[in-house]
């Protein structure tokens, strides 16, 4: 997100669309949540996970059969 | 000194040694919260005729007539689970949960319900329906979340052990704040049937106690199976150079590497400098998948409806969930595999990975932040860069008490191990408090004094 006017109007719009109200207080504490997570999201978004083969039989109580 | 004030195993132990009598240990356990909860708010709610119905019935189990608290994230026969919270998004009915049964098989009593922070959406126990919980080493301070209410009935001595749940570090974190033990298992291997996330790919039930042994017992009668005690000589102990490990407040950083070297020493094993590629992005991936797990049970309306009788965090952080975008949320399961593998190759390597459970002591109730060496951080942002790498991986995770703070607060060391080895964990648990010669593990808080 880039400035907080661009998200706060991400955040009016898209719970509008889904049809759910917004106080201002909640909208400071989903402000707060993105200062607080925003950039390892984006981080996230921009890793190249292009090598990362995905592990179609997972199963989390075990290793992953292959590392 | 009361037999309650033993750890769990001990008092299991002297009831089936014919020491102690377990309608004499429940009144006690009852009276006990009477007296000591008000001041935490650990137990939201006693059944006592219900408590003595299942002495009654008890099989003569592992547990037989030991009183332990369940955290209100299960069902049982006579009440259905809050969640924390004053409103679900699924049916919420009394029953027969996985970790109800497990207990009543093994003839535990279940004496109480403990609190949890609100929808089990933080790691300070701040937040709940019922009221926050306590800290029992300072009542002003978070207990821990979001098993807060396990973790300050263990601490307080109200029980000898407790049933917490563990999705992004929730039996762990609590059990730092607190200063008892805390076992966060294996992805799959507890019993977990009626909890509110059926769908889960993160979340595990687990046992608080006071300490490893005692955490073995509750453990093996939650897995279903015996999680003997092992060996841990010869450990080889992973450490990495990364903020996990080193932005810490530097008593914390102080303890935990104090007692690498005791359980190093202890076990005559080594302490190994690893390297977790992409951890920087297991934080963010844990928090991605762990708190969309449940938006398949909760609709926009239902979302929109809700009230002021929900927190304005609880609120505020729904509704961003429901903004966050899919494919962040599909890299994030990406990030799962890259940190599962990541890991498998490590463990080749090492027995166990050691870093700080948490990197500050408990926060205050009222401004639950931490100040770090990098700057002041909500807690739960910087605790979960310690706690959901196990919950994202499956691995099993156990925290155990190192030291007290300056201000008299615990301290904990996080270990993980690699997938299924649970048992090992709590050997390097039982190692440490020897080394230590239980020195963390026996101490208490006040409120705690041996009767």
């Amino acid at each position: 997100m880039e400035g907080s006017g661009t998200f706060e109007d991400f955040v009016r719009a898209g719970l509008e669309r889904l049809g759910i109200e917004l106080d201002p207080a909640e909208l400071a504490v989903i402000q707060a949540a993105e200062s607080i997570y925003g950039a390892q999201i984006d981080a996230l978004m921009r890793l190249d996970l292009g090598d990362v083969e995905p592990e179609n039989d997972l199963d989390l109580s075990r290793a992953p059969k292959s590392s | 000194m009361s037999v309650l004030d033993r750890p769990l195993r001990e008092q299991a132990a002297a009831i089936a040694a014919g020491d102690a009598d377990a309608a004499e240990l429940l009144d006690e356990a009852l009276e006990r919260i009477e007296a000591r909860n008000p001041e935490l708010n650990a137990i939201v709610d006693t059944f006592p005729e219900r408590s003595r119905e299942m002495l009654v019935e008890a099989p003569r189990g592992p547990l037989y007539g030991v009183p332990v608290a369940i955290k209100d994230e299960w069902p049982l026969p006579w009440r259905a689970y809050r969640f924390g919270a004053a409103r679900l998004f699924s049916a919420a009915e009394p029953g027969e949960s996985g970790p109800y049964r497990a207990l009543r098989g093994a003839g535990a009593v279940i004496v109480g319900v403990a609190n949890m922070h609100e929808y089990g959406a933080g790691s300070t126990g701040h937040l709940s329906v019922y009221g926050a919980a306590h800290n029992p080493w300072d009542p002003t301070r978070c207990p821990g979340g979001s098993s807060s209410g396990p973790a300050a009935s263990v601490a307080a001595r109200l029980v000898g052990g407790a049933v917490g749940a563990d999705g992004i570090g929730s039996i762990r974190y609590p059990a730092a704040y607190c200063g008892i033990t805390g076992l966060k298992p294996t992805f799959g291997r507890s019993a977990m049937e009626g909890h509110p996330v059926p769908a889960t790919t993160t979340v595990v039930s687990g046992p608080m106690c006071t300490d490893a042994a005692s955490c073995r017992l509750l453990g093996s009668v939650l897995f279903g199976t015996g999680l003997d005690a092992g060996d841990a000589s010869g450990l080889r102990i992973g450490v990495v150079s990364a903020p996990v490990s080193e932005d810490c407040r530097p008593e914390v950083r102080e303890a935990c590497e104090a007692a690498i070297e005791a359980l190093r020493a202890e076990t005559g094993g080594e302490v190994i400098e690893v390297e977790i590629e992409g951890l920087d992005h297991f934080q963010i991936a844990s928090i991605l998948v762990g708190t969309t797990e449940m938006l398949d049970e909760m609709t926009p309306g239902e979302l929109d409806s809700l009230g002021e009788e929900t927190s304005l965090i609880a609120r505020g952080l729904l509704k961003y969930r429901m903004l966050l975008s899919a494919a962040a949320v599909a890299r994030a399961h990406r990030v799962r595999t890259m940190a599962r593998r990541s890991l498998a190759r490590v463990f080749e390597d090492v027995d166990v990975i050691a870093w700080p459970t948490v990197p500050a002591p408990a926060p205050p109730l009222d401004n639950p932040t931490v100040e770090l060496p990098s700057g002041p951080r909500p807690a739960d942002w910087a605790n979960s860069r310690a706690g959901g790498i196990a919950n994202l991986t499956g691995v099993p995770g156990i925290s155990v008490p190192v030291g007290l703070s300056g201000d008299g607060l615990p301290i904990g060391l996080q270990l993980l191990a690699a997938w299924g080895r649970d048992g090992l964990l709590l050997d390097a648990a039982e190692a440490l408090e020897r080394a230590t010669g239980r020195e963390h593990t026996d101490a208490r808080p006040a409120i705690a004094a041996p009767a």
